[in-house]
């Protein structure tokens, strides 16, 4: 389809201004946070899309996507732009971005029943902010809070810092409102909980933009107590010890909101004032008085439980103050821009699993031990480690963090630096059961493994696509691999 | 007694002034015969603190025309026989010493910092690895010693001595010059942050008073910088931004205003001599990593610190005792 | 015109390990990169090809047998030859000796130009080029900043200095040895994905004492006029903060302190 038909088409659905061309604009769209750097540099290798559109309501959607699966035009989902994983990386020719920036209603707070309704396109920490002037909190605060939306929240199944004791966005949304391919606006109503057969909201939350469009969220309230906070940390032996700490601290039924353990190097960079040298592990407890108290008393008796392998104590003042700067903010991604400009480098990368408690810590030690001994360019390495950071009753996620010296072309930095490490990260993880993303989705680069990662339940994710979106328009090369997408994987 | 060789670059005599003090804990302040080679006119400061002062008959060197100085000092090892010679570190000297250590076929020591002499023999010591190591030298073989020597280190300690004796030597070995200096231009000095020795860095709790920054640096002879906080509310540029995506700096003298210490901004500071960290709390991250704390507000210690600096030079205007 | 880059690999400077007990460094598995100023050269030197394409461009290195992963890297960068000495009779050779043993491999393939850095981080001596100028009857520069590809013919260069606080311009007569210091004027490209295990042995020529020929008691600790009698690190001691106020007491310990370390 020729360029300007595809735009006088939008043109039939959608006022001017409501269609953004623009080419800086354009380029920007092209990929996320996850090729940052050669975007930075200018050296992407994928295409444009070749508009922006900012629909005013979900009808509009509806209207769009209609358009585009009748003309097999690729649609990217977009609301915060802070994805990581090459969810929102166009593949395609013709593709349009569908922004849920003018889906920005706060609907309703709904404080007797504990439920706050919003738009898409609305930013988490705005909702935020306006639930604690009343007292609650939404108890979602991944580090990109203050940029991050409430439809690409959802999407992506994401999880926030204080997910041991608030659960991850799946545990939070109540209803919602989605778009699919064909038009249909379905909209799923808020009750506390029914078995009305299959819970279908599953279909949606964590469909990273490869099924539906989210236009609305209905999300959960809890009361808010922050002067009941406690901060607990430890300096522990080893990285194993620490996970059998929290490990005591969750099958004892206690829910702190943080529970995280960081391996040596990767302590460095945030308590580089007091870690020394050692492992970090740090526990939050929060909520009403009486349970805030008895939930330190349970971190306590973990710690005791575990005394001989416990170094010493860290002073919760310093905890305090680490946690008040952990978000992102624009500022920071604006930031990181400039300095990716001027110097080889940029923050790094993650690639972050999930497992048993058993099988986390051998999953850890048969990365590390990996990659020193097999990756080819160990000694740019300039950080390499981990840390746990969400537990469950049933086990724990791994964060592997890992900075390098870019000493290679900008277009090659991913295929020489951030893929090969991957790899050894997912193969270990999926060779023991473990799950190769625990809260950051598939996106594009992980779905060579996504069969792998399903096995034999593959089968009900694949059925899914055909049924909603039979035309393959929606986000392609997300999650479900595709021939065509590889040569942009390499 | 020991004959000892000093180069005189033009307009760097006090070098070799200081070179002196070299010769005396070498050989003791009477065993060591000092004798100065250099142009006429870079010599006559010299005149009373050198036993010899030598320089060309109808001849004056350009002082980048290594390969002419070498043949010159080449004929004067002949002609005296040299123990050993010395060379101040300068540009030329960097290129000059080691060229002559090659003619004579001896054994060189570059950038000496100290000197230890004892009934062992000699060593010689000089920073390595960036500085962050010291290495003691021995030479072997019949010498002469030679070694060139870092500026600033050492000061002549001896008293003036009566007049010294001027020698005119007639060189024979004058060639050709094989370079010639087409153009000198005075390097603007760089704005570059990376470029000061001494840095003094504000911070968010600087914000309100990041202007009076500019007063400590000058009294410092150092640049001003900033954290991102500070970038970030506009009080300063990208430009002068210190941290992980801003610029890498590695000056002799930090002085962190009101920086709380992310790692993001550790992250730009590499190699440091001296940290001096101003903050209202103790427990700031940066303070584990600062030489000294000042627990107080930054404000008022750098009015407190100027004033207490400039005491200092009023005094010694007011006719303190001359050096 | 040829040019040939003299090469040193040196010991990771930032991370050094350093045993305090035998109070030696520990060498062995000190990974090893390319000198900064020495691949400013290399990265002029491929500067001046890139404008003149006859241009042939050179490495010649002295080194131990695992900077070869290294020097292939170097090759594989539009490099036309290199040349690696390497021999065990070498080690612990001072610069005297290691400028006569490359003085000895370049008399016998003159070039018309050859570059170099001007200090090594590990070394810091500046002593080769020099030396290796005398030995071979050159003209020698220091610090070169810049040098002008245009005005670069058969018999002259000009360059631009860096010397104290001045930049000064000079026309020197080649051949001549030119020392570089580190720039962001000249980089070394990237090499691109593709390329990375390209073979290039047939641009790698290793030389041991077998070519050159040095006599034993010339060459190694041997032939040496200089030995490192003893090394120690600077700060051995762990600093401990010092912790003051704002008060008279405070303000007077820092500036004893700044003027002390000749701050002031």
């Amino acid at each position: 389809m020729e360029t300007k038909d595809l735009l006088n088409g939008l043109k039939e659905i959608l006022a001017e201004e409501q269609i953004n061309t623009n080419e800086e604009d354009l380029y920007d769209a092209s990929a996320d946070r996850y090729k940052k750097y050669a975007k930075v540099r200018r050296v992407l290798d994928v295409p444009s899309p070749k508009a922006i559109v900012y629909p005013n309501s979900p009808e509009e959607v509806s209207q769009l996507l209609v358009y585009c699966n009748d003309n097999q035009i690729n649609v990217i989902p977009r609301s915060g732009k802070t994805a990581t994983e090459g969810g929102l990386e166009n593949w395609k020719e013709e593709t349009i971005v569908i922004d849920a920036k003018n889906l920005n209603k706060m609907i309703k707070i709904d404080e007797y029943n504990m439920q706050a309704t919003v738009q898409a396109g609305v930013i988490l920490e705005e909702l935020e902010e306006e639930v604690r002037k009343k007292g609650y909190t939404t108890g979602h605060s991944p580090q990109s809070k203050p940029v991050a939306k409430l439809g690409g929240l959802v999407a992506t199944r994401s999880i926030g810092q204080l997910s041991t004791l608030y659960g991850g966005i799946e545990d939070m949304v109540v209803g919602l409102e989605c778009v699919f391919p064909d038009g249909h606006i379905a909209r799923i109503k808020n009750v506390s909980r029914r078995a009305g057969g299959p819970d279908i909201r599953h279909i949606v939350i964590g469909n990273e933009g490869s099924l539906c469009y989210i236009t609305e969220v209905t999300v959960k309230l809890f009361k808010y107590f922050p002067e009941n906070n406690q901060f607990h940390g430890y300096l522990v032996k080893d990285m194993d010890t620490g996970i059998k700490v929290l490990r005591e601290v969750m099958v004892n039924g206690y829910r702190p909101s943080v529970a995280r353990c960081y391996s040596e190097e990767d302590a460095k960079q945030h308590f580089y004032h007091f870690h020394k040298d050692r492992c970090v592990l740090i526990f939050m407890a929060e909520g009403s008085k009486e349970i805030a108290e008895a939930t330190g008393k349970g971190i306590e008796n973990a710690a005791e439980k575990f005394k001989d392998r416990i170094i010493e104590k860290v002073d919760s003042e310093l905890l305090e103050e680490w946690f008040e700067n952990l978000n992102w903010s624009q500022q920071d991604i604006d930031d990181e821009f400039e300095g990716m400009l001027e110097n080889d480098s940029h923050t790094g990368f993650t690639t972050e699993v999930s497992a048993d408690w058993e099988t986390i810590p051998k999953i850890y030690d048969n990365v590390i031990k990996r990659i020193k001994e097999e990756y080819h360019r160990v000694e740019d390495l300039t950080l390499l480690g981990g840390h746990s950071s969400h537990s469950y009753i049933n086990g724990t996620n791994m964060y592997f963090v890992y900075n390098y010296e870019i000493h290679c072309a900008p277009e090659d930095e991913m295929r020489v630096y951030h893929h090969p490490l991957q790899r050894i990260i997912v193969e270990e993880t999926l060779k023991l059961g473990g799950s190769m993303c625990h809260h950051h989705g598939i996106g594009k680069f992980r779905n060579e493994w996504t069969k792998e990662e399903h096995g034999s339940a593959y089968y009900m994710l694949e059925k899914l696509k055909e049924a909603f979106d039979p035309k393959n328009i929606m986000n392609f090369g997300t999650i479900y691999p595709q021939k065509e997408g590889k040569k942009f994987q390499e | 007694m020991k004959k000892c060789l000093i180069f005189v670059e033009d307009n760097k005599s006090r070098d070799a002034d200081d070179l002196t003090e070299v010769v005396d804990q070498l050989y003791g302040s009477r065993n060591g015969e000092k004798y100065g080679f250099g142009n006429k006119k870079a010599l006559e400061d010299l005149d009373g603190t050198f036993d010899a002062l030598i320089h060309a008959k109808n001849y004056e060197f350009d002082e980048f025309d290594v390969r002419n100085i070498t043949n010159c000092i080449e004929e004067l090892y002949h002609a005296y026989n040299f123990d050993s010679i010395m060379i101040s570190a300068t540009h030329l000297g960097r290129m000059l010493a080691p060229r002559l250590a090659m003619r004579l076929k001896t054994g060189l020591v570059a950038d000496i910092t100290a000197v230890n002499s004892d009934e062992k023999g000699i060593e010689l010591i000089r920073p390595a690895y960036s500085g962050k190591l010291m290495a003691a030298i021995k030479i072997r073989g019949k010498g002469p010693l030679m070694m060139s020597v870092r500026q600033n280190v050492f000061q002549r300690k001896t008293k003036r001595i009566a007049d010294s004796e001027w020698i005119e030597f007639p060189f024979k070995m004058i060639e050709e010059q094989r370079i010639e200096l087409l153009s000198s231009e005075r390097r603007e000095e760089s704005e570059d942050i990376r470029e000061s020795e001494v840095l003094i860095a504000g911070g968010r709790g600087a914000s309100s008073y990041f202007n009076e920054l500019d007063a400590l640096a000058e009294a410092l002879n150092g640049k001003v910088a900033a954290s991102r906080k500070i970038v970030d509310q506009q009080i300063a540029s990208r430009r002068i931004q210190v941290g992980q995506s801003g610029k890498t700096v590695s000056p002799k003298l930090y002085i962190a205003m009101g920086i709380s210490g992310s790692i993001q901004h550790i992250e730009g500071l590499k190699n440091i001599e001296h940290i001096i960290a101003v903050n209202k709390r103790k427990g700031a991250p940066i303070c584990s990593i600062a030489d000294i704390v000042v627990e107080g507000d930054g404000k008022e210690f750098i009015a407190k610190l100027l004033y207490r600096i400039n005491r200092d030079g009023q005094k010694e205007k007011a006719g303190g005792e001359e050096e | 015109m040829k040019i040939i880059c003299l090469i040193k690999f040196i010991p990771d400077v930032e991370n050094i390990q350093f045993d305090k007990k035998k109070n030696v460094l520990m060498r062995e598995n000190s990974r090893l990169t390319v000198n900064p100023d020495d691949e400013t050269a290399l990265a002029a030197a491929l500067k001046v090809k890139e404008k003149n394409p006859e241009t042939v461009v050179e490495i010649l290195s002295m080194g131990p047998e695992r900077a070869i992963p290294k020097f292939q890297d170097l090759l594989r960068r539009d490099v036309d030859k290199g040349v690696l000495i390497s021999d065990p009779l070498y080690v612990g050779s001072d610069t005297f000796v290691t400028s006569r043993i490359l003085g000895t491999c370049l008399s016998k393939r003159m070039p018309d130009c050859i570059f170099t850095g001007t200090h090594s981080l590990d070394g810091d001596t500046s002593h080769v080029p020099a030396q290796i100028a005398e030995l071979l009857n050159l003209s020698h520069i220091n610090n070169v900043l810049n040098i002008d590809i245009d005005q670069l013919m058969g018999d002259k260069a000009v360059v631009k200095v860096n010397s104290e606080g001045e930049t000064l311009e000079f026309r020197m007569s080649l051949p001549a040895v030119i020392s570089f210091e580190k720039s962001k004027e000249y980089k070394m490209p990237y090499i691109r994905y593709e390329e990375f295990q390209r073979d290039v042995n047939e641009k790698m020529e290793i030389l041991t004492n077998h070519h050159l020929q040095m006599k034993e008691e010339e060459v190694g600790l041997q032939g040496s006029m200089t030995e490192v009698e003893k090394t120690f690190m600077k700060n051995v001691i762990e600093k401990e903060s010092i912790i003051v106020n704002n008060d008279d007491e405070g303000i007077e310990y820092v500036y004893k302190f700044l003027k002390e370390k000749g701050y002031l």
